[in-house]
């Protein structure tokens, strides 16, 4: 019995020093828990926010350039036209009135050209007579004189008829001119978004929104595209082609794809800001109905579609140094341990950020928990969370082989 | 000496002896130099910028890194923490010895039985004899350990890391760190010590036995809690 307890007491110790060992070994260095993400090249997409109005691409504002009563409208609002189709008709009594008037001063002009030209027949007459006279001292000097200047002003006379006519004719041309802008057509093909004027109503030529001043607008419909201002901070960042998501206010929840188009040279100045005007090409898919007018919010795509090495944005940690210089490092999984590796970082989206040097692909990177990121120390055990997946709900946009070539050093 | 060895294999009769002749000095000894050593030796023995690091974080606070350089630079550096720490340990297992065995008298008192301070004493001492084998463990494990290691992580016989691995800002952390299993040993043995030398029953020997440390552990269970 006492060699039983001895032993058993022996064996108790033992197990003391032993067991801690051994379920120390069973269990490994298992460390702290951490989710990876793999280093690999992505498609960062770092955006910039604007907004605006979608507009009809070919939109045109029809204004009269006369002042006449509406005489008849061809058109209702919705009708679809095309190039050329009569529209609208002012009234054109008053400009049928000018052209007559135009007219019988013309012909004043012709009648006016005819007699010249037989008084200047007479003159040349005159002239020759006289000539010979004079010749033979029939007569004297200065009545000569007299006769020859009179043939000069009968040729400057029938000259100055003849400059007369063009005008009459320059005016008459100028009042059909004016008679054929009664009659109102259409620039484009499209269709009759607005139609503010009625029949009998005054149309007036003027820019502003007065009554009389607009008389339709007309819209190609099948084209439409968005009209942003984008703040002249971001601008210098915007470029013809790049990819933008409009969010249009009736479809919030539907990104409509779009290209960036033109780019105003000249800002608009909106309050204490100045913006410049984007045109964004929106293509429109189906079923949706989208109208001049209607605002929306665009981001507008900055990548250039080239793939950078990336880890997501949480992985980076920021330190302010004594010198207030802020470095950026990661921490890696190397062999079960973490490792601090400083970085440089470049572009960055919502979801990654570029590192231009201290990676290289494949590498497997610390991504979180952020507690565990801003508590772990080089040389920490460190073993991958077991719902550590980053990599498949990453792989939206990056490529299966992931082919980013190193980036380090 | 036998006393050493026969504390782990017959206790019943150790104490049985110490009833006449309370000893503590050897056991106390033991213990406390030997948590003295082992906190010399993890000192010597760990990486000192680690450990500096490893202390700022474990303290909690969230400090900028110039913050945390000015707080290094005041920190004592880890091999003057062991010259401090050394003895601290010795020390610090002295008076809790001490206290305990204030604790035992006064307890003595109040059952009615005849408990000197050296009996007391005695009882402390020699019921922390497993106490010396978790610290043989923590020095075996230093000896084993990488640089870079922390001191809670080499004592393989508390709950925290034995069973458990819990963040440092867990709100159960500091109990499971600071529970070690040989406790319920010792508690056994201060049980079986103070029922043979009053004569009690289980109940009260165990009920005298663990109230110390239930009233400690249950005060960082509250704080756990809470």
């Amino acid at each position: 019995m006492k060699f039983n307890r001895k032993w058993l007491a022996g064996g108790l110790i033992l197990a003391v020093l032993v067991v801690p060992f051994v379920v120390k070994q069973a269990k490994g260095d298992a460390g702290v828990e951490v989710d990876i993400a793999e280093a690999v090249a992505r498609d960062i997409r770092p955006t910039i926010l604007a907004s605006g109005v979608l507009a009809y691409r070919d939109e045109v504002k029809l204004t009269a350039e006369l002042v006449a009563q509406v005489s008849m409208i061809a058109v209702e609002e919705g009708s679809m036209v095309e190039a050329g189709e009569l529209l609208l008709k002012l009234d054109p009594e008053t400009y049928l009135n000018a052209i007559e008037r135009e007219q019988a001063t013309r012909r004043q002009s012709v009648i006016s050209i005819e007699r010249q030209r037989v008084a200047l027949a007479l003159r040349k007459k005159q002239f020759e007579r006289s000539e010979q006279l004079v010749k033979l001292e029939l007569i004297d000097q200065d009545s000569f004189d007299q006769v020859r200047n009179q043939l000069r002003i009968a040729q400057v006379e029938l000259k100055s008829s003849e400059e007369e006519l063009l005008r009459a004719d320059a005016v008459l041309s100028e009042a059909r001119e004016q008679l054929e802008k009664t009659e109102v057509r259409s620039p484009i093909a499209g269709q009759v978004v607005s139609l503010p004027i009625k029949v009998g109503e005054t149309a007036i030529p003027s820019t502003s929104s007065l009554a009389g001043a607009q008389l339709m607008t007309i819209a190609d419909t099948t084209a439409i595209q968005a009209e942003l201002q984008v703040d002249e901070a971001d601008i210098a960042k915007v470029a013809a082609g790049q990819q933008v998501d409009i969010y249009a206010a009736a479809y919030p929840e539907t990104a409509l794809e779009g290209v960036v188009e033109m780019i105003a040279l000249a800002p608009t100045i909106e309050g204490q800001g100045r913006a410049y005007k984007v045109t964004v090409d929106i293509e429109v898919p189906d079923g949706i109905e989208l109208r001049s007018g209607m605002s929306a919010r665009a981001d507008i795509f900055l990548s250039d579609g080239t793939k950078k090495l990336a880890v997501p944005v949480e992985a980076i940690v920021s330190d302010t140094g004594e010198d207030k210089k802020v470095t950026r490092h990661v921490w890696l999984q190397r062999d079960g341990k973490a490792k601090k590796v400083e970085v440089e970082t470049g572009a960055s989206d919502d979801r990654w950020e570029e590192v231009t040097k201290g990676l290289e692909a494949g590498d497997q990177v610390i991504v979180g928990p952020a507690r565990t990121l801003r508590t772990l120390q080089d040389g920490d055990a460190v073993t991958r969370a077991e719902d550590s997946d980053r990599e498949d709900t990453a792989s939206d946009n990056d490529d299966e082989d992931g082919d980013g070539e190193s980036a380090s050093q | 000496m036998s006393h050493l060895v026969d504390i782990f294999l017959q206790p019943g009769k150790v104490f049985v002896d110490l009833k006449e002749k309370p000893t503590f000095w050897l056991p106390l000894l033991l213990v406390s130099l030997a948590s003295g050593v082992m906190v010399l030796l993890y000192y010597s023995t760990v990486d000192p910028e680690w450990f500096a690091n490893h202390m700022l974080l474990a303290s909690g606070k969230d400090l900028t890194a110039a913050e945390m350089e000015q707080v290094r630079a005041s920190m004592p550096g880890a091999r003057a923490m062991g010259y401090i720490g050394a003895p601290s340990a010795v020390i610090v297992t002295v008076v809790v010895s001490l206290l305990y065995a204030l604790y035992f008298m006064l307890a003595g008192k109040i059952a009615g039985a005849a408990t000197s301070f050296r009996h007391g004493l005695s009882l402390v001492s020699w019921s922390s004899m497993p106490v010396l084998l978790g610290v043989v463990v923590a020095i075996i494990g230093i000896a084993m350990m990488e640089p870079q290691t922390g001191l809670e992580s080499l004592m393989l016989t508390n709950v925290d890391p034995l069973l458990v691995q819990l963040p440092a800002d867990h709100p159960w952390s500091s109990l499971a760190k600071g529970f070690s299993l040989l406790n319920i040993w010792s508690w056994f043995l201060l049980a079986l010590g103070w029922r043979t030398w009053t004569r009690s029953g289980w109940l009260q020997a165990v009920i005298v036995a663990v109230l110390p440390s239930a009233v400690i552990y249950g005060v960082m269970a509250m704080f756990a809690l809470l």
